[in-house]
């Protein structure tokens, strides 16, 4: 962590375009730099099927993070900033260096009770407790959010991550409350190739994918300074299918994703659980018009043991139709792999945070169902409906 | 008859009894060691109550009622003083603070605090800087203050409503 303000402590020289913005700076003498970084490195090694790519039998280390953030704050209620991530995980995620978000951030009131403002640019989505950190080991409840409400290895990471757009946000302290509101709405994209792929379970289809209508809200309650945190998300999203030249095919889905989360902070541990609900319509010549819904959850425990060393344990579950838990209607319906419909992951954890700097993750999981598996790890493997593994994550921030 | 042995343990009880009784003292000393506010001389007459006090440390306000930005100077998050101010002053935990510092950090809408290495420094940076809040502790404040007198009148009383969770 680095903080500098030009007129008070830093000695480095400024750069011709910081120069101008503190030229344009009304309240030049308050203008102020953060910038920080980290980097992370997974090893997994897996028993049945891959996670975070060829994991099974010897082990994986294409698992990694890299990050590099920067804050400018030109007046106190203007703040500028960006983050560009170089990232693996897997062949899940292959899309290399990224711009997280880049955002110009205007507080329009604030006071000791209220505050409201506007961020535009690439923001990141408000969506459970945890997307809008989702890049940074440091502040997720483990090495990967789990599968259960943070869709992580389904191809959905970088929509449900950020997208380009504005939002609008606020809070009010009320008593011992405070309530806080984030709402997002972001123009229409096109999904990533790779991405893509992902979500098609790993094939190449003449098609490409277009992101439209997506917004995310979440309204937050603090209560007692953090003590107790509930908050309730919503997320919507469509997709349409854009068909290469001459390929016969329309159609998309149209998804609303609900969570409710709840997260109690005592001085030595910390329970926290969350649980996702997802309404999805499908339409197009392909599927016709269908409607499905699935849900996940799970709940988390975190124990500090001795300053610095914590323990978690975690159980989560998902399931791809909530009308049909444990497969049978869909494996009577179509031959399939009931497993294939739900995932049941138990996971016990160790972390150590020696100094700020530094952190490092250790967790074993035993699942039961494939639904969380990454389908473009396992190209052409026949999954396991029982298996389990282990991850290790060093990371070192700044 | 036995005078060495007993004198040996009488000198070794009684050198355990003051040494218990130092060490007695200096965690009552500590304990009663309450922290406290210290804001830069300019903001020194700001009311500060728990609810404005929160809002400044959790970032939510970033500008003085005077349009000053607001500097916050905190030490390690296992420094016991830290600690103490936390639950003291906020009524939070500091690894409740940090993962709200952290979540601002890392989607690029706010600054993290300074973290400052001592009392001493935290005393220095936040005299020399405009728009600083930090914190201390009123036994700290106290031997300053034998030293300089003039830094007394800038610490802040403890918050009355401030509570333990």
């Amino acid at each position: 962590m680095s903080r500098h303000s030009y007129f008070h402590r830093s000695r480095r020289p400024l750069s011709p375009l910081v120069f101008l913005l503190a030229l344009a700076s009304a309240q030049a003498s308050a203008l102020d730099y953060q910038y920080h970084g980290f980097a992370a490195q997974g090893y997994t090694l897996s028993e049945g099927n891959n996670v975070d790519g060829t994991s099974a039998d010897h082990g994986s280390t294409d698992y990694y993070e890299l990050g590099l953030s920067g804050t400018l704050s030109l007046m106190p209620n203007l703040l500028m900033s960006a983050q560009t991530v170089l990232r693996r995980a897997g062949n899940s995620d292959t899309d290399g260096l990224r711009l997280d978000y880049a955002l110009i951030d205007y507080r329009l009131f604030s006071n000791q009770w209220f505050n409201a403002g506007i961020r535009l640019g690439r923001v990141k989505n408000p969506y459970g407790f945890y997307n809008d950190t989702r890049d940074v080991v440091f502040t997720r409840p483990g090495i990967d959010l789990p599968n259960s409400v943070y869709f992580e290895s389904d191809g959905l990471r970088s929509v449900f991550f950020s997208g380009d757009g504005g939002q609008l946000y606020g809070g009010v302290q009320i008593g011992d409350h405070y309530i806080s509101f984030e709402s997002n709405l972001d123009f229409n994209s096109q999904l990533g190739i790779k991405d893509q792929q992902q979500l098609l379970g790993g094939e190449m289809l003449p098609l490409r994918l277009q992101v439209r209508n997506f917004d995310a809200e979440r309204l937050q309650d603090e209560w007692n300074g953090g003590t107790v945190k509930l908050a309730l998300s919503h997320l919507h999203a469509g997709l349409l299918i854009q068909p290469d030249p001459g390929v016969p095919l329309n159609g998309g889905l149209d998804d609303n994703l609900w969570v409710v989360s709840a997260r109690y902070n005592a001085r030595s541990f910390a329970l926290t659980g969350e649980y996702q609900i997802n309404f999805s319509n499908t339409f197009g010549d392909l599927t016709g018009t269908s409607s499905d819904s699935g849900d996940g959850f799970y709940l988390q425990g975190d124990y500090q043991i001795v300053p610095h060393w914590s323990v978690m344990g975690r159980y989560s579950a998902t399931f791809d139709n909530r009308h049909d838990r444990n497969g049978r209607e869909f494996a009577s319906q179509t031959g399939g792999d009931r497993y294939s419909q739900f995932s049941h992951d138990e996971m016990l954890g160790l972390n150590w945070r020696p100094t700020e700097h530094w952190g490092m993750w250790a967790e074993f999981h035993i699942v039961q169902g494939t639904a969380d598996v990454p389908p473009s790890d396992n190209l052409g493997n026949t999954l396991h409906d029982h298996w389990n593994f282990f991850q290790l994550m060093g990371a070192y921030r700044f | 008859m036995g005078t060495g042995p007993t004198r040996l343990v009488s000198c070794a009880a009684k050198l355990w009894f003051w040494l218990a009784l130092s060490i007695l003292a200096t965690s009552s000393f500590t304990a009663r060691a309450a922290t406290e506010i210290i804001v830069s001389p300019e903001h020194a007459e700001v009311p500060i109550g728990r609810d404005f006090l929160r809002a400044l440390f959790t970032m939510r306000l970033r500008a003085w009622p005077d349009g000053t930005a607001v500097r916050i100077f905190v030490l390690a998050d296992d420094n016991p003083v830290h600690d103490q101010f936390c639950r003291e002053q906020l009524g939070m935990y500091p690894y409740v603070l940090r993962n709200i510092w952290d979540r601002l950090e890392f989607t690029g809408t706010g600054f993290a605090p300074t973290l400052l290495r001592s009392e001493d420094e935290m005393r220095r940076q936040v005299m020399a800087t405009p728009g600083a809040i930090g914190y201390t502790t009123d036994s700290f404040t106290r031997r300053e203050s034998d030293r300089t007198p003039v830094d007394l009148g800038r610490a802040r009383a403890p918050l009355s409503e401030g509570k333990t969770p």
